[in-house]
């Protein structure tokens, strides 16, 4: 764990919809929505579906594996608290289940990512109460 | 991709008006510089700035009064995507191929009718989707159209003749605005040294 972690952390806009998320990745799970009408899985947390707009939902687990959908390498992050980190990779992982994330990808180069390359959900402890999901390749 | 950047930096060079007035790149400059996020490089991304953009609509009949050649909508097209890139069905696909079928549509010309474009370009990437989307240039073939045209305003199919947001600036929410001003200057023949030869049909994305 690092224990000085000085870069910002999420910040929960609609804390519950979204919080079971963060404390199943706190116990190092990974968990996603999905439509209890329509069997839908998605991401990110909603109030309703995007499929079919029921608010009928459950947090189901997933196996945290997947593919890289797409990604880019990062040199100049948007938010300057990063920069000690660059070059790193920005990915949008597509789940086996099905949804999309976008993510980082970790434990790999960063000429080294390729478009469908599988990869499986690491989880990052970057404080006692904040763990982020992450990717390496599988 | 450099092309992109290189061919607007040379409009840019007749708008005196433009962040990288006086500042030529030659496409190996644009190759040359650094990754923000890679594939795309600085001289691929815009140079925030002021500015603001407004134009005056008015009736047809009364718009041959005017003292300008006046410029004619013939048609339009609007169509969003999710506000989330990742949460694209395709995301090579953007909604500029549904907006663009319509404004063609409405207009009852094609794309090969055209003969400039002023296309929004935050980064270079974002032209090149658009004439692809837009049906200019086949799907994946956007490489081989720009090492065989010339997209200046000298050129035979001009691209963002005032040197786009790339080389002018992104003057914030202005920034989609500003290609129908351009779009509209060269139409009504007041494009000064950067004036197309031909200037009777533009397709704009904003």
């Amino acid at each position: 764990m690092t224990t000085e972690y000085n870069k910002p952390l999420p910040r929960l806009v609609n804390e519950a919809v979204s919080r079971p998320f963060w404390d199943a990745a706190k116990r190092h799970e990974l968990v996603m929505p999905r439509c209890l009408n329509c069997s839908n899985m998605f991401f990110y947390p909603r109030e309703q579906c995007p499929n079919c707009y029921s608010d009928n939902t459950e947090w189901v687990p997933v196996s945290g594996k997947g593919r890289v959908y797409s990604y880019t390498v990062v040199y100049q992050p948007a938010n300057r608290a990063f920069q000690e980190e660059a070059p790193y990779i920005y990915a949008i992982v597509q789940l086996n289940e099905g949804p999309r994330i976008p993510t980082n990808l970790l434990e790999c180069e960063i000429d080294g990512v390729e478009l469908e390359m599988p990869v499986e959900v690491v989880f990052d402890d970057v404080t006692d109460d904040v763990t982020l999901v992450k990717f390496k390749p599988a | 991709m450099a092309i992109v950047a290189a061919n607007q930096r040379f409009n840019a060079q007749e708008n005196e008006n433009a962040v990288f007035h006086g500042q030529p790149a030659s496409k190996e400059d644009v190759l040359s510089s650094r990754y923000i996020n890679y594939p795309l490089r600085i001289l691929e991304s815009v140079m925030p700035c002021d500015g603001a953009a407004a134009l005056i609509m008015t009736r047809a009949d009364r718009a041959k009064s005017f003292p300008h050649r006046p410029v004619y909508l013939l048609g339009a097209g609007m169509e969003q995507s999710n506000a989330n890139i990742w949460q694209t069905d395709r995301i090579t696909t953007t909604p500029v191929k549904t907006s663009a079928a319509r404004a063609f549509q409405m207009s009852g010309y094609g794309p090969g009718d055209m003969q400039f474009a002023e296309f929004y370009d935050c980064y270079t990437i974002l032209v090149a989707v658009t004439l692809e989307d837009a049906g200019f240039v086949e799907k994946g073939e956007i490489g081989p159209f720009y090492e065989s045209t010339d997209t200046t305003y000298k050129g035979s199919f001009p691209i963002n003749t005032d040197g786009g947001q790339l080389s002018g600036g992104q003057p914030g929410l202005a920034g989609g605005f500003r290609h129908v001003i351009e779009g509209a200057r060269q139409i009504m023949g007041r494009g000064g040294g950067r004036q197309v030869a031909l200037n009777d049909l533009c397709m704009v994305n904003g």
